[in-house]
């Protein structure tokens, strides 16, 4: 490299001095770290600097100040005019009360920190103005001699005159900044500052929906400064109602703009000897450099399975006549001791069971170790069943506890099966009321039958509509429902005899199911006057007579009409 | 409601209903008359059992299942509306006629 560079890239590095292009957005300002009430004797420990009150009287006192628990001076404060102390511009006390001999008081340590962030950047020709919130800026004119902008700027509806140079700043309080940062002979480019915004936000990452006790849970944390400052003093407070939150490392104190800080969490589960739900919670909080609290939060919730769990199996779910129904149990004791189980399974009454009188067992299940049952039953009626899950009950300091497997099971038995059902849509009717009499037969069998649903009512039971009878092939998981009308009659009770359902399937199994019988109970007093009119029309099964009186009615009513102006006209003529 | 009960009561309303309009239309009124009514009494005397057990048949509940709609029903319905118009027309005939 020739030698005549040397000087001239000295000189370009001191021009570009880095420094100086973003001072004017950073500001020495005294970042608060806490307020302190203090008596006596009493010490407050800000990082390195140690405040301790002395002589406190009405109204005054002498604060010591140590500097890494060396002594490095005293200073006498009042609550009034002589209430503020700075150390060496490092440290700031301000005394904001002096009463009943404690000393109040917030400190701060001096920083530079940048404070202000562009929001916006405009360039302006001589005459044009620009807005922004609400600070109005007009470029008056421009001297291109010594690059000086002339604006006139309206904040908060004042007027103000201002000349600003290439780099200079106006700032009004702590609300905006301006800045020209360019001027040529016909514009300027002016931007405008406002003070940053805080915010944080915190992430909880990496946890199941569901954990066995005595498991440990890892989890992740993430705290990121989303703001435009930095946060100092951040705190984050665990609360949950399983075990303990063990934070692997500790959380930094500062966090700067885009910075974020991650740390693992270990809940080690406690043993529990039932299924529950807990909320696994973190609180975070952090100041920005004038005090002002930001948080945020967040939360988990897991379930807590027990430490005796069972697991049941079904090998075969569709059986024939000649297959049996096998059932696995796995019991698994997950404690730090073994267990004596009681195990009880629940199965539907034309299963028989083939090895045990009934399926209940106890067993002894040692730690962390398993037990498998087999077992198997015979069924004795076709159908299709919902398998009950089964149960496992066992102490545990002093309490009984239980837990189930997992969902019902469906079974499917081949062959046939026919059901009937009768429903009522009203218990317990007052005379002369209506009673919608539904009956069902479904096919739960696997073959396809042939119907004959037969019901027969009472002879002082009217039957208004309807039907008492259907014939029908039903398919399997078909059914077939008819519904009839009765009117109750004026007795203290209808007995209906069982309701009769003869099937024929397929494969030539024939046979018939009843309902029970069944008694509707008929109150003392008559139906309403609504009732009472519907059934009118509609009252028993009408022969010739009644329908031609009924008719003999209508046209009454509709010859009415004709005949009343037939009168009127023949009378005017 | 079954369906197939419900299009044959449907079916024969409907055609009990056209073949009284056009005898009323083309003919007479008074047969008109006679035809709306005559058939359905004279079933309830001669068949007694089917004529009751077709116009028994429940199409629909009203009033949560209080009120039960079926042939009976229809009937009526049918019987005054075809009425009505017969016999309106009749009267609207002779005041026209008298006044013209």
């Amino acid at each position: 490299m020739p030698s005549r560079y040397i000087p001239a890239i000295l000189i370009l590095l001191l021009l570009c001095n880095p420094a100086f292009a973003y001072d004017h957005q950073y500001e020495d300002i005294w970042v608060n770290q806490g307020s302190y009430s203090l008596g006596e004797g009493e010490r407050a420990f800000i990082d390195s600097y140690t405040i301790k009150p002395y002589n406190i009287e009405n109204g005054n006192a002498e604060l010591l100040l140590y500097l890494n628990d060396n002594y490095i001076g005293h200073f006498h404060v009042d609550d009034s005019a002589n209430n503020e102390y700075v150390y060496e511009n490092t440290l700031r006390v301000n005394v904001t009360e002096i009463n009943k001999g404690q000393v109040t008081f917030d400190a701060a340590f001096h920083e530079y920190e940048k404070v202000w962030i562009l929001r916006e950047s405009y360039r302006l020709d001589t005459g044009n103005n620009v807005s922004y919130e609400n600070t109005d800026v007009k470029l008056q004119a421009i001297d291109e001699a010594t690059k000086t902008a002339y604006l006139d700027i309206k904040h908060n509806n004042k007027n103000q005159e201002q000349e600003f140079k290439r780099g200079d700043v106006l700032k009004y309080n702590r609300e905006i900044m301006l800045r020209v940062s360019y001027v040529d002979s016909t514009s300027a480019v002016v931007e405008f500052y406002t003070p940053g915004k805080a915010s944080v936000q915190l992430n909880l990452t990496g946890i199941r929906d569901t954990y066995r006790c005595n498991n440990q849970i890892h989890a992740t944390t993430s705290i990121q400064n989303t703001g435009e400052l930095t946060l100092r003093g951040i705190s984050l407070d665990t609360k949950t109602s399983v075990g303990d939150i063990v934070i692997q490392k500790n959380v930094s104190q500062t966090l700067k703009p885009g910075k974020n800080f991650t740390t693992d969490l270990i809940i080690r589960i406690p043993e529990q000897p039932r299924k529950m739900n807990s909320e696994i919670e973190l609180n975070l909080k952090g100041f920005d450099y004038l005090g002002n609290e930001y948080d945020d939060s967040a939360k988990a919730t897991i379930t807590i399975l027990p430490f005796i769990s069972i697991n049941k199996e079904i090998v075969e779910k569709n059986l024939d006549a000649t297959s049996n129904l096998s059932v696995n149990l796995t019991i698994h004791n997950y404690a730090s001791s073994k267990k004596i189980v009681h195990l009880q399974d629940e199965l539907p009454s034309s299963f028989l069971l083939m090895d045990n009188p009934s399926p209940k067992w106890d067993i002894v299940i040692p730690s962390n170790s398993n037990e498998t049952i087999n077992y198997t039953a015979m069924p004795t009626e076709a159908g299709r069943y919902e398998i009950k899950p089964a149960t496992a009950s066992f102490e545990y300091k002093g309490n009984s506890y239980e837990v189930t497997s997992d969902g019902n099971f469906p079974v499917v038995v081949e062959g046939t099966k026919l059901e009937i059902d009768r429903k009522l849509n009203k218990t317990t009717p007052k005379i002369g009321e209506h009673v919608r009499v539904s009956l069902t037969a479904s096919n739960t069998g696997t073959i396809t039958s042939n119907v004959e649903i037969g019901e027969s009512v009472p002879d002082d039971v009217d039957v208004i509509g309807g039907e008492l009878s259907w014939i029908g092939k039903l398919k399997p998981l078909e059914e077939k429902t008819i519904e009839y009308t009765i009117k109750t009659p004026d007795a203290p009770a209808v007995h209906l005899s069982p309701t009769v359902l003869e099937y024929e399937s397929e494969d030539g199994t024939a046979g018939q199911v009843k309902t029970d019988t069944y008694t509707i109970n008929i109150q003392d007093g008559n139906a309403d006057g609504h009732t009472k009119d519907s059934n009118q029309p509609a009252g028993e099964n009408m022969g010739a007579t009644m329908l031609i009186g009924i008719y003999a009615v209508l046209l009454m009513v509709i010859v009415t009409g004709p005949l009343i102006a037939y009168l009127y006209i023949n009378k005017k003529r | 409601m079954d369906i197939i009960a419900f299009s044959i009561s449907i079916a024969f309303f409907l055609i009990l209903s056209v073949a009284v309009l056009f005898i009323f239309f083309r003919y007479s009124s008074f047969f008109a008359i006679l035809l709306l009514t005559i058939p359905v009494m004279l079933a309830t005397i001669v068949a007694p059992e089917p004529t009751g057990a077709f116009l028994s048949i429940q199409h629909f509940m009203l009033d949560g299942g209080n009120v039960p709609i079926n042939n009976y029903h229809v009937l009526f319905i049918v019987w005054t509306t075809l009425t009505g118009i017969i016999i309106y027309s009749e009267f609207l005939t002779w005041y026209l006629a008298k006044r013209g």
